[in-house]
């Protein structure tokens, strides 16, 4: 009799076995998510470019409204890894000292990430603008761990203009994790 | 004997974890809104529209014992995460603010331009339509509500939206109203 109760105890084991495997739900909660990191700058410094000879005019651009999002897979004791990224400003032209020519209407731009590369001080992002918005813009960002926390460099540059009208801006936000 | 014993231990090994282990339909029907990624449990997928305007049509407001000045909003864009029955699982909308004015009759200046960022907070069946409230984000100055009106139109749909402006009372408080098309990604 006990060779039976034995195979049927260790077929009742195989039963609760099964039942504690963990399943899907535990595999899905294995899965790293990427953490949003979120920054924000009010106002940018001016930029100025164009000047020159008359009739020629000197502008600032300055970026009001930035917003930059950045989603990082962070791991112990690995570099995080970027998989998302967004970008928003709004591009604020305006005329120094007096011009015959007015500035360019405010307009918003959105940038999305195209690639994330390792570099010497943190990791090389590069965003593409989104089709339609104006004017032509490239942004590359370098992201950056100071101390515990993330910061990212981010370079607008104008493309769709030769110089001197091929404004420059240059600004550092702080990113916290959301 | 044995056999028979081992037989029915395998029926009951089997019996014990299809019973008791949770099932993946379960799981996902928890999230049979569908709001956690568009998707019904073995449904189907949202799918991605959108519509843009250049500009609105100049509303004006104030007058009376302050200036006139006008509204507009411009680079408008509308992005819907909608299922085939045309119920709205998550949205956006993007807007800049652009107040006018005129300078010969009014010194006073106006607010610089500024974007507006709404989200998607509800999307509750009005007839035939799908009544749309936003939420506008935390950085939009000046505040503003946003509610929508969206209707299938054929292949597209159609989104009749009114921006209100609530940090101001009248007759500062502008309204616009503008209708947009949305068409599939």
């Amino acid at each position: 009799m006990s060779p039976r109760i034995i195979a049927v105890a260790a077929l009742c084991s195989a039963c609760g076995a099964v039942n504690n495997t963990p399943g899907d739900a535990a595999v899905d909660t294995a899965v790293v998510t990427p953490r949003t990191y979120h920054g924000t700058v009010p106002e940018t410094s001016p930029s100025q470019f164009g000047g020159g000879l008359p009739p020629a005019c000197t502008y600032t651009m300055t970026l009001r409204q930035l917003d930059v999002q950045i989603g990082i897979v962070v791991q112990s004791g690995q570099p995080g890894q970027v998989v998302s990224g967004q970008v928003q400003d709004l591009n604020v032209e305006a005329i120094v000292g007096t011009c015959q020519f007015s500035p360019a209407a405010p307009s918003i731009t959105n940038y999305s990430l195209m690639s994330a590369v390792p570099s010497s001080s943190g990791t090389t992002l590069t965003f593409q603008e989104k089709a339609g918005d104006k004017p032509g813009t490239s942004l590359v960002a370098e992201l950056s761990l100071v101390g515990t926390k993330y910061q990212a460099q981010l370079t607008f540059h104008r493309t769709d203009l030769g110089p001197p009208l091929d404004w420059m801006v240059v600004v550092i936000v702080p990113l916290s994790p959301q | 004997m044995i056999l028979r014993i081992l037989a029915i231990g395998l029926l009951a090994s089997g019996c014990g974890s299809v019973g008791t282990k949770p099932g993946n339909d379960a799981a996902v029907d928890g999230q049979a809104d569908g709001k956690q990624d568009g998707r019904l449990p073995d449904g189907p997928m949202a799918a991605a529209y959108r519509g843009t305007l250049a500009q609105t049509q100049p509303a004006t407001f104030g007058g009376g014992t302050f200036c006139v000045y006008t509204e507009t909003l411009k680079q408008l864009q509308i992005d819907l995460d909608l299922l085939p029955s045309g119920q709205a699982v998550s949205g956006r909308m993007q807007a800049l603010n652009v107040e006018g004015t005129d300078p010969t009759k009014c010194t006073l200046g106006v607010i610089p331009a500024s974007i507006a960022n709404y989200t998607l907070e509800s999307a509750v069946p009005d007839g035939a339509a799908l009544k749309l409230t936003f939420r506008g984000a935390a950085g939009n100055v000046p505040t503003a509500s946003l509610v929508g009106k969206l209707t299938r139109t054929g292949a597209t749909y159609s989104a009749m939206l009114t921006f209100h402006r609530t940090d101001q009372t009248p007759p500062l408080d502008w309204t616009v109203v503008t209708t947009l098309s949305l068409s599939p990604l």
